[in-house]
């Protein structure tokens, strides 16, 4: 708790959040009395015209550690914070921005039992994304500028697709044990090269039982080779492609309690997210120990006062089906437990 | 979510508001008032005074006025035989002041705080015609754009809210006691209609007002029809 807490003042005083490799940001801001949002499924709700939203993410990744006779060199842990900004444009359409930092740390061995921790710490890509929201009610129209509160309780739904502009550095090579660098993709903040994503959302609250809204989200994330200034010993410059993801993430959001004189809600939200990964390719070759498909449960808490919202949530994987289980320490699907903390305003 | 908070804020005040509903008993609408739909703890219907009744108008299917003889009493009886009544009804000018809320304009009291004149009005539909999907009076009205005898429980349907028979936008509007958002820029708002029984359909506007006698003048609408 002590440590959550810790993480909860460390998002607000640095107002950083995570666009993770391998994560998509979830949108959305919800009423007191409206549909609820969970921490990781992106919800359908549209920001109001006019208005801004202040986003901020923490995404610790605290990564399962194995024998160093079989991983001399393990991933320790990944701080993914995000900076984002939504804009409400129109009552259907919303633009957002992130700014994400990611802080990286690797145990290395240098020789015998001695280990040594890697840190890569640096803003990563810049990404935008736009969202377009509509919703059916005697047919599909695009929402309208004003809801009543039995109107949000129809179906809502998003389409959004954004890209990533490659700000972050790619090329940050560790040389502790060798002068020239080791190449390391997942450790850089930055991946080369644009990637795009495209999502649909869909949410339901439900009318004869409001505390309960049902959120759907699929995603896919589709990223492209960059060549690295890293060499490789034919002299050649090393070719990478992070694999796709695509993932379809699920979840229940119950409102727990509201003091509406308090202007406080109180949501909890259990969601299940299936992701699939496409192996890596390096230099044209289908890295071994990449990709596969996993599936994680989360849990979290959401707290709305006024019109400020913090959420906290654990997230471990419930099951995996990684393409080489015993060689993916540090890949997705190998956490203990990913603890995931936004803060988000509606100015 | 700004919004909301805003309507929330607004809801807690509908919430200690007193209600005004009609009732059919024994071949008449009686007149209530009181509270309802709130969970305050005072009673639940409270005497008015006879005087408080300012006006008493009844339709026909067509939405033509009709003629009516009642009698300013409590409880205020009309006779059932129009297909919608609408009353007017008032408490006059209050104003709030360091001693406490008193029954009186704004420049009668010394150190006046807050003054507010309250009027109060009720609709109640018997009968359904298309006729009677239009305003049928002056005041701050509520209009069911939907047949009230084809409604079903979970139902969601469309009401219009106005004022001088034109439109209101941003009103807000509760039904049985809960607020569920503000009228859009055609005065319409939708509401999913959730008992059985009597339904109550709340608006409340307010107006400057001339600041000698109150700073504002809140006016309070209410539908009802009975859901069978």
């Amino acid at each position: 708790m002590k440590r959550v807490c810790v993480l909860i003042v460390a998002v607000i005083l640095w107002g950083k959040v995570l666009y993770a490799h391998h994560g998509v940001a979830s949108l959305g801001a919800a009423g007191l009395e409206g549909p609820g949002a969970p921490l990781e499924t992106s919800s359908s709700a549209m920001l109001p015209t006019g208005s801004m939203l202040l986003y901020t993410k923490l995404d610790y990744v605290d990564w399962q550690k194995f024998s160093f006779d079989t991983f001399p060199d393990q991933k320790d842990s990944y701080y993914f914070f995000m900076y984002g900004l939504g804009f409400g444009l129109k009552p259907y359409l919303g633009l957002y921005a992130f700014l994400p930092f990611y802080v990286k740390k690797e145990i290395k061995t240098l020789s015998g039992d001695n280990t040594y921790m890697y840190t890569n710490a640096a803003f990563s890509d810049i990404s935008l994304m736009m969202v377009l929201g509509f919703k059916y009610y005697n047919g599909f129209k695009l929402v309208p500028r004003k809801e009543s509160l039995d109107d949000m309780m129809d179906w809502h739904f998003t389409v959004y697709s954004g890209f990533s502009i490659p700000t972050g550095n790619p090329d940050v090579y560790d040389r502790a044990r060798d002068t020239i660098g080791e190449f390391e993709p997942d450790m850089a903040t930055g991946f080369g090269k644009p990637s795009v994503s495209f999502g649909i959302s869909a949410t339901k609250q439900f009318a004869s039982f409001p505390i309960l809204t049902y959120t759907m989200e699929s995603n896919y994330i589709k990223f492209f080779e960059h060549t690295y200034e890293f060499k490789n010993p034919d002299q050649s410059y090393k070719r990478y492609k992070f694999g796709d993801e695509f993932r379809v993430n699920s979840a229940f959001t119950f409102r727990m309690f509201k003091l509406p004189q308090k202007k406080m809600r109180f949501d909890l939200s259990l969601e299940g997210g299936y992701q699939q990964n496409k192996r890596d390719i390096d230099d044209s070759v289908a890295c071994t120990g990449s990709g596969g498909k996993m599936f994680y449960g989360t849990v979290s808490l959401r707290l709305y006062y006024k019109a400020m919202s913090i959420g906290v949530g654990i997230k471990k994987p419930l099951w995996t089906e990684l393409n080489e289980d015993k060689e993916q320490q540090g890949g997705e699907g190998k956490e203990n437990k990913r603890i995931i903390i936004t803060v988000s305003s509606l100015i | 979510m700004k919004k909301l908070v805003i309507l929330l804020a607004i809801s807690w005040s509908m919430i200690y508001a007193h209600d005004l509903w009609i009732v059919p008993e024994n071949n008449a609408y009686v007149l209530h008032y009181g509270h309802i739909t709130s969970s305050h703890k005072g009673k639940k219907q409270i005497e008015y005074k006879a005087n408080d009744i300012k006006n008493v108008l009844a339709f026909d299917k067509d939405g033509k006025e009709v003629n009516l003889s009642y009698k300013k009493a409590y409880p205020l009886r009309i006779d059932s035989g129009p297909s919608a009544v609408f009353v007017v009804f008032s408490t006059g000018y209050w104003t709030k002041t360091i001693e406490g809320e008193k029954n009186l304009p704004k420049d009668s009291v010394e150190m006046p705080i807050k003054s507010w004149l309250s009027y109060e009005y009720v609709k109640y539909m018997n009968a359904w015609d298309n006729k009677l999907k239009r305003p049928l009076t002056e005041y701050l009205e509520i209009t069911p754009l939907f047949d009230i005898n084809k409604v079903k429980r979970g139902d969601k349907v469309s009401f219009l809210i106005t004022y001088h028979k034109k439109p209101l936008s941003n009103v807000v509007v509760a039904y049985n006691g809960k607020v569920r958002g503000t009228t859009d820029k055609d005065g319409k708002i939708n509401i999913r209609i959730m008992e059985n029984g009597l339904q109550l359909i709340q608006a409340t506007y307010k107006e400057k007002g001339d600041g000698k006698k109150t700073d504002e003048i809140i006016h309070t609408s209410t539908l009802d029809w009975e859901l069978r």
